[in-house]
């Protein structure tokens, strides 16, 4: 049916975030700010940005001394953030905004389950994760969902979370 | 076709969101062994009546689950009272099932 298809309205055009735009939406700092900049985004529906790794990063030191290796925990973290901005730009926002009131900021918006997560590859220095979320389905102020992390071709990390607007 | 649809007794709908509840929570109870009318989410209440004390990261997976099992859509949160017990949620499955569009094909599970 090309003609339903034709009166469908014209697809959001997808958004960019650099630094300063992800800061003032993710209420994440040093050193657990894990996403560097967002390329796609479709606010309520899918992100996708980036996070560069390097053997600077302060949990190399120690994990593991002699052989860096970004934390998995860490990996989910940097993919809940990405999924954070796409839930905190969506039309009625589902999580908390950093510019909310006072009242608010107690409750930004946190990981609340995780589910099917798996770890198919060691990420490295020099390594460029990919992240991307999906939105899956918003019951109350849960939120399902679906991501993956790349390094250029390989998928490196995939599973769902659960976000909880509040509590 | 409508018949097909109102085949769709609220028994077996129970029964398959006995399955669904057990095996996507992966609890470690016997499906039939949830009472139809006990409280599944209220943690106060459940103990008292052998409910399951479900939270609401749990209520969202049975959303997803509903929806993958037998293609209808819970399009908001305004049905949450019906996330009460084993009755009501199947109540709320059957309601949905009626609503929607004939199909050329019957939807299985």
């Amino acid at each position: 049916m090309p003609e339903a298809l034709a009166a469908l309205p014209a697809a959001v055009e997808p958004r960019t975030l650099d630094i300063r735009g992800i800061l003032g939406i993710l209420p994440h700092r040093y050193p657990m700010l894990l996403v560097d900049r967002i390329d796609s985004l479709e606010p309520g529906v899918s992100a996708e940005g980036i996070k560069s790794v390097t053997v600077n990063e302060p949990f190399m030191a120690g994990h593991f001394p002699g052989y860096p290796i970004m934390p998995g925990v860490l990996i989910v973290d940097a993919l809940a953030q990405v999924a954070g901005i796409m839930m905190r730009t969506a039309p009625a926002p589902a999580l908390a905004s950093v510019s909310a009131p006072p009242a608010d900021r107690a409750r930004p918006g946190v990981l609340a389950a995780i589910q099917k997560m798996r770890f198919l590859r060691p990420v490295l220095p020099g390594d460029r994760l990919r992240l991307q979320a999906r939105h899956v389905k918003t019951f109350g102020s849960v939120h399902q969902v679906k991501v993956d992390a790349w390094v250029e071709d390989v998928l490196v990390a995939t599973g769902e979370l659960t976000l909880s607007g509040a509590s | 076709m409508s018949v097909a649809n109102q085949g769709m007794e609220l028994q077996e709908i129970k029964d398959g969101l006995r399955a669904l509840i057990v095996d996507r929570l992966k609890l470690d109870v016997d499906p039939a062994s949830i009472p139809d009318a006990a409280p599944l989410f209220s943690a106060a209440e459940a103990s008292a009546e052998g409910g399951l004390a479900l939270d609401s990261v749990e209520a969202l997976e049975i959303v997803v689950g509903i929806e993958e099992k037998w293609g209808v859509v819970i399009e908001d949160d305004s049905v949450a009272n019906e996330f009460y017990s084993l009755d009501t949620l199947g109540g709320l499955v059957q309601r949905l099932l009626a609503a929607m569009p004939a199909r050329p094909e019957a939807v299985h599970a």
